[in-house]
C-alpha cells in the first residue's frame, strides 16, 4: 500500500510529499483534491516524491496508488492526506517589504555618500 | 529514479582530472606561499584580471546553482530576483575594500578590524558569528558537492562530498591564497563560459511564453506580484547578501590582496558578472512546471532540469559547471577562514608570541582541522541547504551596521556595536522560527542598525583611525 507524507511550511504555498512502497521500482499516481473539488491527476511515474509550488489559500487533498508495471493493476488508494495553505497576510508582508526596503536604502546611501568623501 | 544523466566512469575521469590539475596548480602556485604574506594575502599587489576573477568565481557557488533554482521554484518570479540581488554586496564592498585597504595597508582579517575597533567583548561576538556563518556556508557546500555528484552520475554521496573536499584542502594547504586566486582565475573562465552555453540552452529549449501560460494555469502563485512569502524574501536575501559579503573574511582577505587601486574596480565588474547568473539558473525552476518535469526534492530541481534539457552533453556541462564553483568557493572559504583562526584566535589566545614563520605552518593545520569538521558535518544529511545556509541569515545581517559604521564613523562605540550584533541576532533568529526563513536577515538587519545608530547619537565615541593601520600582528587592543 502506498502511503503519503507530507511537510511544511503551508504559509508559503509550497510542500513536500513522501511516498513510499514496500516493492522497489514501479510506478505511483499522484491525485489532488482542491477544496473538495474532483481528484485531479498531479504525477505519474516512478519518482516517491513531489514538491508542488505555487498553491493559492486553499485545501488540498492529496492521495497515492502505485503498480508494478503498465500491465499490473493499480493499487488501492493511499489514506487521504490533507493540506491547508494559509499564505501570511498580504499586510503583514508588505510591511516586511517596507522595512527591509528602508534598511537597504539607508544601508546602500550610508555607504555610497560615506565613500564619496572618501576617494 | 534509477538511471543517472552521465555514466559513473565518465564521472570519475572528469573528477579525476580536475582533481589532479587542481593539486598540482595548488603544489606550483605554493612556491610562492612561503612567507605569512604570500600564504593569507597573495603579497597585497593581486591585479584587476585576477582579482574580479577571484570574486566572481568565490560568489558563484554550489548555492547559486542549486538555491537560484528552488527560489524560482518556490516563489516563482520574485524569488528568482530575490536571489539576484546578492550582487549589491558586490557593487557595494567595492568602495568599503578599498578604505579598507586604505585603513589598514598590514590588516589580514575582518576579525582584527573588529577586535581593534571595538575591542574584545565585541570581537568575540564577531568570531561567533563569522565562524558559525562560515561553518554553514562551508557545510551546505560540502553537502551539495555529495548530492549533485550522486544526482548526476551516480557517484555515492560520501564519495564525491569527501574527494571534493580532499581536493580543495590540498590545494589550498599547498598554495594558500595564491593558489586559491589561481585556480579561481580558470574556475571563473569555466564556469562563465558554461553558464552562456546553459543559458543559450534554456532560451532554444523552452520558450518564455509557454513557460509563461503554464505557470499562470497551474501554479499561479508564482506569477503573484504580492506573493506574500517572496515579498518578504526580497530584501531578506539582499540583505542576507549584504550581511555574508560585508562581514566575512573571504571578500575582507580580497581587499587585503588586491592592489592599490584595484579593489573598487574589481569588486564592481564581479558584481556586474555575477547579477545575471542567479537568473539564468532561477529560470531552470520556473521551467520545470513547463516542462512537465517532476521534482521531488526542491533543492535538486536546477540539476533535474538542465539534464532533461540539455541531454549527457548538458549534464557533463552542469558537473563542470558545479564542480568549478564548488571548487572555487570552498577554496575561498578554507583559505579566509584559516586566516581568520590562525589570526584571530591562534595568535591573539592561544600563541601570543608566536613568529610568522610559525603562523604560516599554523595556518596549514588549521585548514585541514576546518576540513576534517566539515566532513564530519557533511557526513550525515542535516537539512535542505536553503535550511542549513539561512539559519545563518540573522547572524550576518547584525553585523552589517557594525561593520559600515565602524568603517566610516569614529563616533560609533563598541557596546552599541556589540548590542547591535547581539539583540540584532537574537530578534532575526525569532524572526526565522516564528514567521519563516525569509524574514530572519531583515529583522536582525533591522534592529542591528537602529541600535548602532541610537547608540551613536546617544553616546558618540572618538576613535582614532591611526590605530587601525598599527600593529595587527599581535598587540592585545581591548
Amino acid at each position: 500500500m502506498a502511503d503519503a507524507d507530507e511537510h511544511g511550511p503551508f504559509d508559503a504555498g509550497h510542500v513536500t510529499l513522501a511516498w513510499s512502497h514496500d516493492e522497489s521500482g514501479g510506478e505511483f499516481e499522484l491525485e489532488e483534491s482542491i477544496d473538495g473539488g474532483p481528484y485531479a491527476r498531479r504525477y505519474v511515474g516512478p519518482d516517491r516524491g513531489a514538491f508542488l509550488s505555487g498553491n493559492p489559500d486553499g485545501r488540498v487533498r492529496y492521495r497515492v496508488r502505485w503498480r508494478a508495471s503498465d500491465d499490473r493493476p493499480w493499487s488501492t488508494w493511499s489514506t487521504v492526506r490533507e493540506v491547508t495553505f494559509a499564505h501570511h497576510s498580504l499586510d503583514f508582508a508588505l510591511a516586511l517589504f517596507g522595512l527591509g526596503g528602508v534598511v537597504f536604502t539607508l544601508t546602500a546611501a550610508f555607504v555610497i555618500a560615506r565613500s564619496r568623501g572618501d576617494r | 529514479m534509477t538511471t543517472t544523466a552521465i555514466e559513473p566512469t565518465t564521472a570519475w575521469l572528469l573528477l579525476g582530472a580536475f582533481s589532479v590539475v587542481w593539486v598540482t596548480l595548488g603544489v606550483l602556485w605554493g612556491r610562492k606561499a612561503r612567507s605569512l604574506d604570500g600564504y593569507m594575502v597573495a603579497g597585497r599587489n593581486v591585479g584587476f584580471a585576477l582579482g574580479a576573477a577571484t570574486c566572481v568565481a568565490t560568489w558563484i557557488t554550489s548555492n547559486t546553482m542549486l538555491l537560484a533554482p528552488q527560489l524560482a521554484l518556490e516563489m516563482g518570479v520574485w524569488g528568482m530576483l530575490a536571489y539576484s540581488t546578492a550582487s549589491f554586496g558586490l557593487f557595494l564592498f567595492a568602495p568599503m575594500a578599498a578604505r579598507i585597504r586604505d585603513l589598514m595597508p598590514n590588516g589580514y582579517t575582518s576579525g582584527e578590524f573588529i577586535r581593534l575597533r571595538y575591542g574584545k567583548p565585541a570581537w568575540a561576538a564577531f568570531l561567533t558569528i563569522s565562524l558559525f556563518y562560515s561553518l554553514t556556508w562551508m557545510v551546505s557546500m560540502g553537502m551539495a558537492a555529495g548530492i549533485l555528484l550522486e544526482a548526476l552520475a551516480g557517484i555515492p554521496y560520501i564519495y564525491g562530498m569527501s574527494i571534493i573536499l580532499c581536493v580543495c584542502v590540498l590545494y589550498t594547504l599547498f598554495g594558500g591564497l595564491f593558489a586559491v586566486i589561481g585556480t579561481d582565475f580558470i574556475q571563473s573562465w569555466l564556469i562563465l563560459a558554461g553558464i552562456v552555453c546553459l543559458a543559450i540552452a534554456i532560451i532554444v529549449h523552452t520558450p518564455v511564453r509557454e513557460v509563461h501560460a503554464t505557470i499562470a494555469e497551474n501554479r499561479p502563485a508564482l506569477l503573484n506580484v504580492f506573493f506574500p512569502a517572496a515579498l518578504m524574501a526580497l530584501f531578506n536575501n539582499l540583505l542576507f547578501g549584504l550581511g555574508e559579503i560585508f562581514h566575512n573574511n573571504v571578500w575582507w582577505s580580497r581587499a587585503f590582496a588586491l592592489g592599490k587601486g584595484v579593489g573598487r574596480r574589481a569588486f564592481a565588474f564581479a558584481g556586474l558578472l555575477w547579477l545575471p547568473v542567479p537568473i539564468v539558473a532561477g529560470f531552470l525552476g520556473l521551467a520545470a512546471p513547463a516542462l512537465d518535469i517532476n521534482v521531488a526534492s526542491a533543492d535538486m530541481v536546477g540539476p533535474v532540469v538542465a539534464a532533461h534539457i540539455l541531454g549527457t552533453g548538458g549534464a557533463i556541462l552542469l558537473f563542470v559547471l558545479v564542480f568549478c564553483s564548488l571548487a572555487s568557493s570552498i577554496d575561498s572559504l578554507l583559505a579566509a577562514t584559516s586566516d581568520l583562526v590562525t589570526k584571530d584566535i591562534v595568535q591573539q589566545v592561544l600563541a601570543p608570541s608566536a613568529t610568522n614563520e610559525q603562523l604560516r605552518r599554523y595556518a596549514g593545520w588549521v585548514v585541514i582541522g576546518i576540513g576534517v569538521v566539515t566532513w564530519a558535518l557533511c557526513f550525515r544529511r542535516i537539512s535542505t541547504l536553503a535550511q542549513v545556509l539561512f539559519f545563518a541569515g540573522p547572524l550576518v545581517g547584525s553585523a552589517i551596521w557594525p561593520i559600515i559604521a565602524g568603517l566610516y564613523w569614529n563616533k560609533t562605540n563598541p557596546t552599541g556595536a556589540l548590542l547591535a550584533m547581539v539583540l540584532g541576532s537574537a530578534s532575526g533568529l525569532f524572526a526565522y522560527l516564528e514567521i519563516g526563513w525569509y524574514s530572519g536577515a531583515l529583522v536582525g538587519t533591522a534592529v542591528s542598525m537602529v541600535i548602532v545608530i541610537g547608540a551613536t547619537w546617544l553616546a558618540p565615541a572618538s576613535f582614532d583611525w591611526r590605530r587601525l593601520a598599527g600593529d595587527t600582528t599581535g598587540a592585545s587592543n581591548a
